[in-house]
């Protein structure tokens, strides 16, 4: 039954020493090979030891690929194609051994290929029928956490469908997070919405320097439409809300207290205020971004603007930046009304900004008792009393700026 | 008889139990052609080069140590996302962990404090379900700048090759790890466009893992095959056997797209603008991805805009298209006659897509994974050209494999 166990060289081939056996034994000794350099040298040669595992890994994966490509369905057949299988894994346990363990998420592919050979090895076994019944419940399960993933979002205006979550919870997260098969397929729904800009108030360390304003993403800076939608998405990251107030959300000298004192500084934004005589602002114009996600992902914008480069003075390049204040704006499209009587797509007053805060170079927020933070800063359209219109733009004001992005065109 | 995996479902040959698992046997395994695998491949494989050329210009914004998301940020959120748990009781049940010791609680409040902001202000982090994601990238590891360079070349060399169908077992699976790296590093960047790049890579890749040697159509492992064994048996090569990993790949792509199509529709009708038609001009409308900065487009929609009746038609009436396409696809399209309205369909609203909100990508990804409902028969047809370089489709004459063979 096992008379070769590892298979036959191919006939007539120019190099029949290029063959499954021999490959799956060259994997084996360079991987004994990466695990001996790193004990030897564990810090050092790095790039040699990855290149060695590497090395290592895809001999095996090509011996294997070889005989899953080519064994027939003889009893013979199959148990040698699950030999090498097995074997197949036993390198790659060597390559996970070999790797170090704060390559966390190399070590996480390898022990996956180790898993999955077993698992191909088991089913290789099998006979066609009952291999192709497994493998359907396989595709159930794949389709199943797809499903999962679709069913798992939470409707606008409800609660989470619990089955949904439990299973992504306790079942499919961790297949649906590496497979990266945990989208939801919700384009453009429930409704396509506006999009969203990041704006960027740069000061820099020398108080003499001027400060800068970058608006981001401009769709001129970027030599390619595709990079522009990559960040545009990035802006969209930062729109995910927080559930519910803060602990120092209400009361006397919290942050509705600081908000309603400021009010003739910068005033409520009229469209989001259905109340116009009331002096507190409707809450609608309080966008405090989430914690697990969108704060820590605005603080890790202003700290790569801090640092970059790019977003130097270039009036003076060599002076680092101190602080970048971070405004998210909505851009509201014009209505059809507006757009038949020659509005300006641009317009400012359809920005919606929400001020998120100043960061150092490290990102940490420094005013966290800013009265406007996370509130809405209006940019408004109002007349002027000669019969037009004038913009008031309360970004500026409140940067202390004579002007904002909105209004420096 | 040439099988088709984009036929309409065929009829069992028995009733019953036996009848339908033979009918699903066939769906997913019967060996078929692989000339819409190779056009998927090649199609897919070059937007996903270009997608990944195009990261050269941002790399290290990207993906260095202080890219827009810093590599601490995205260390943090690999190693502490917090999971809570699903409640099994209609009330949460009341800990029943010890008091934590000081330095538990200490860090206990830090981790609070860092990531359950929006939890309850006791929330005790020993109560959620896990904490982390099980995602993989090279760039975690990877952040000298030369060797981000190196890696990423290295990478784009991979996906030409898959492309071309050079070595696709493994240049396909490089390819898919790869393209994993890049949307994990910045998950802040992707979108719709990369979920389905990476539908496109996997299948492929699974179909070409266990495809027999010389099957891959359109591919460049076939033109060596072929000469391998002219040179092994002096004579040309005989047809070409089917592939049923093929079938598979093209079978799990079809329900794929369905399911894309399906969850895409049915959640559009959450959202009031489907219903009353101005989700159109959300899209047409929207400054920072239309084109109005281009003259003759905003005067277009200006002048649409000046004709009320018109506006409500049209806007109206492109809603009403997109529901009536993305809901009935799923079930429409596996009809023989209704199937080519639905890929006609499926082609106008990614080319709508692609005019009117300038997501090309995005579009062309789609009409990729659209190709796995095109028969291969006319897939041949369409490169009648090729066929003068018999090497590259196979043979006319398509022979069943040998008997015995794996499939």
């Amino acid at each position: 039954m096992f008379g070769k166990p590892f298979g036959s060289p191919a006939s007539g081939a120019r190099q029949p020493w290029l063959t499954p056996r021999n490959l799956m034994a060259a994997g084996a000794a360079v991987n004994f090979l990466a695990i001996l350099l790193g004990s030897a040298l564990p810090d050092q040669v790095i790039p040699l030891r990855v290149g060695v595992i590497l090395t290592g890994v895809a001999c095996a994966l090509v011996a294997v690929n070889h005989r899953l490509r080519n064994f027939n369905e003889d009893v013979e057949d199959r148990a040698t194609t699950a030999g090498y299988l097995a074997l197949g894994s036993f390198v790659v346990l060597l390559a996970y051994l070999a790797s170090r363990e704060e390559w966390d998420t190399f070590r996480l592919v390898l022990g996956i290929f180790v898993a999955v050979g077993l698992v191909g090895a088991v089913l290789v076994l099998l006979p066609m029928l009952v291999r192709r019944v497994v493998i359907l419940l396989l595709v159930l399960f794949h389709f199943g956490g797809v499903l999962t993933a679709v069913f798992s979002v939470v409707p606008p205006s409800g609660v989470q469908c619990w089955v949904t979550g439990a299973l992504w919870t306790y079942v499919y997260r961790p297949y649906l997070q590496f497979m990266y098969l945990n989208n939801a397929y919700h384009f453009y729904s429930p409704e396509p919405g506006p999009a969203t800009q990041l704006w960027f108030r740069i000061s820099y360390e020398d108080p003499k320097v001027p400060p800068r304003w970058v608006r981001f993403p401009r769709r001129e800076d970027y030599p390619s439409r595709l990079s522009y939608y990559r960040y545009i998405a990035m802006s969209e990251s930062t729109t995910y809300g927080r559930a519910g107030y803060p602990s120092d959300f209400f009361g006397e000298n919290k942050r509705l207290w600081w908000r309603i004192k400021d009010r003739a500084r910068i005033p409520y934004h009229p469209d989001l205020q259905p109340n116009k005589e009331s002096l507190v602002p409707d809450l609608s114009q309080y966008r405090e971004p989430n914690d697990t996600t969108s704060k820590k992902y605005i603080a890790s914008y202003a700290r790569h603007v801090a640092r970059d480069p790019a977003y130097r003075s270039p009036q003076a390049p060599d002076t680092p930046v101190k602080t970048v204040k971070v405004y998210r704006v909505l851009h509201t499209f014009l209505t059809p009304s507006e757009m038949a009587d020659g509005l300006n797509p641009e317009e400012p007053s359809k920005l919606l900004p929400v001020y998120m805060g100043e960061f150092d170079s490290d990102g940490k927020l420094t005013d966290r008792y800013d009265p406007e933070l996370y509130w809405v800063v209006p940019i408004l359209r109002v007349h002027d009393g000669r019969g037009g219109f004038v913009i008031k733009d309360y970004v500026a004001v409140h940067a202390g700026d004579s002007r904002s992005p909105a209004t420096e065109d | 008889m040439r099988t088709h995996p984009a036929a309409s479902l065929p009829p069992p040959a028995d009733g019953g139990l036996m009848g339908f698992l033979r009918a699903v046997n066939r769906f997913f395994f019967e060996p078929s052609d692989t000339a819409t695998l190779g056009l998927i491949r090649i199609c897919a494989g070059s937007l996903i080069l270009y997608v990944h050329l195009i990261y050269s210009y941002q790399l290290y914004q990207l993906f260095g140590k202080d890219a827009w998301i810093s590599d601490g940020l995205v260390t943090d959120i690999r190693e502490e996302y917090p999971i809570p748990p699903s409640d099994f009781r209609w009330e949460p049940e009341k800990s029943t962990l010890p008091p934590p010791s000081e330095q538990e609680e200490e860090q206990l409040a830090r981790y609070r404090e860092k990531w359950l902001g929006g939890y309850a202000p006791d929330a005790d982090p020993r109560l959620l379900w896990s904490r982390g994601q099980y995602v993989w990238s090279v760039w975690f590891h990877v952040t000298d700048p030369t060797w981000v360079a190196v890696v990423h070349v290295g990478i784009l060399v991979c996906m030409l090759l898959f492309a071309l169908g050079l070595w696709t077992p493994v240049t396909g699976l490089v390819s898919w790890l790869g393209m994993l790296s890049y949307v994990n590093r910045a998950p802040t960047t992707f979108f719709g466009m990369d979920t389905i790049m990476n539908v496109l890579v996997l299948y492929l890749t699974l179909a070409h893992l266990f495809a027999r040697p010389g099957t891959a159509a359109l591919s460049l492992d076939r033109l060596l095959w072929r000469y391998r064994r002219r040179r092994e048996t002096g004579a040309e090569p005989a047809g070409d056997a089917l592939s049923s990993s093929a079938t598979f790949a093209i079978r799990l792509m079809q329900i794929h797209f369905c399911i894309v199509y399906l969850a895409s529709g049915l959640s559009k009708l959450e959202g009031s603008a489907w219903w009353n038609g101005w989700a159109i001009w959300q899209t047409a409308a929207n400054p920072e991805f239309a084109a109005l900065h281009q003259p003759r487009y905003h005067d277009l929609l200006a002048w649409l805009c000046r004709h009320r009746v018109l506006w409500e038609i049209c806007m109206s009436g492109g809603a009403a298209f997109t529901l009536a396409l993305e809901i009935g696809f799923p079930f429409l399209v596996w009809n023989r006659r209704l199937r080519w309205l639905m890929v006609i369909g499926a082609v106008l609203l990614h080319t709508g897509i692609a005019l009117v909100m300038g997501l090309t990508g995005f579009s062309l990804m789609m009409l990729a994974l659209l190709v796995s409902f095109i028969p291969p028969s006319t897939v041949r047809h369409l490169l009648g050209l090729a066929e003068r370089v018999p090497a590259l489709v196979p043979g006319k004459a398509l022979t069943p494999a040998p008997v015995g063979a794996h499939q």
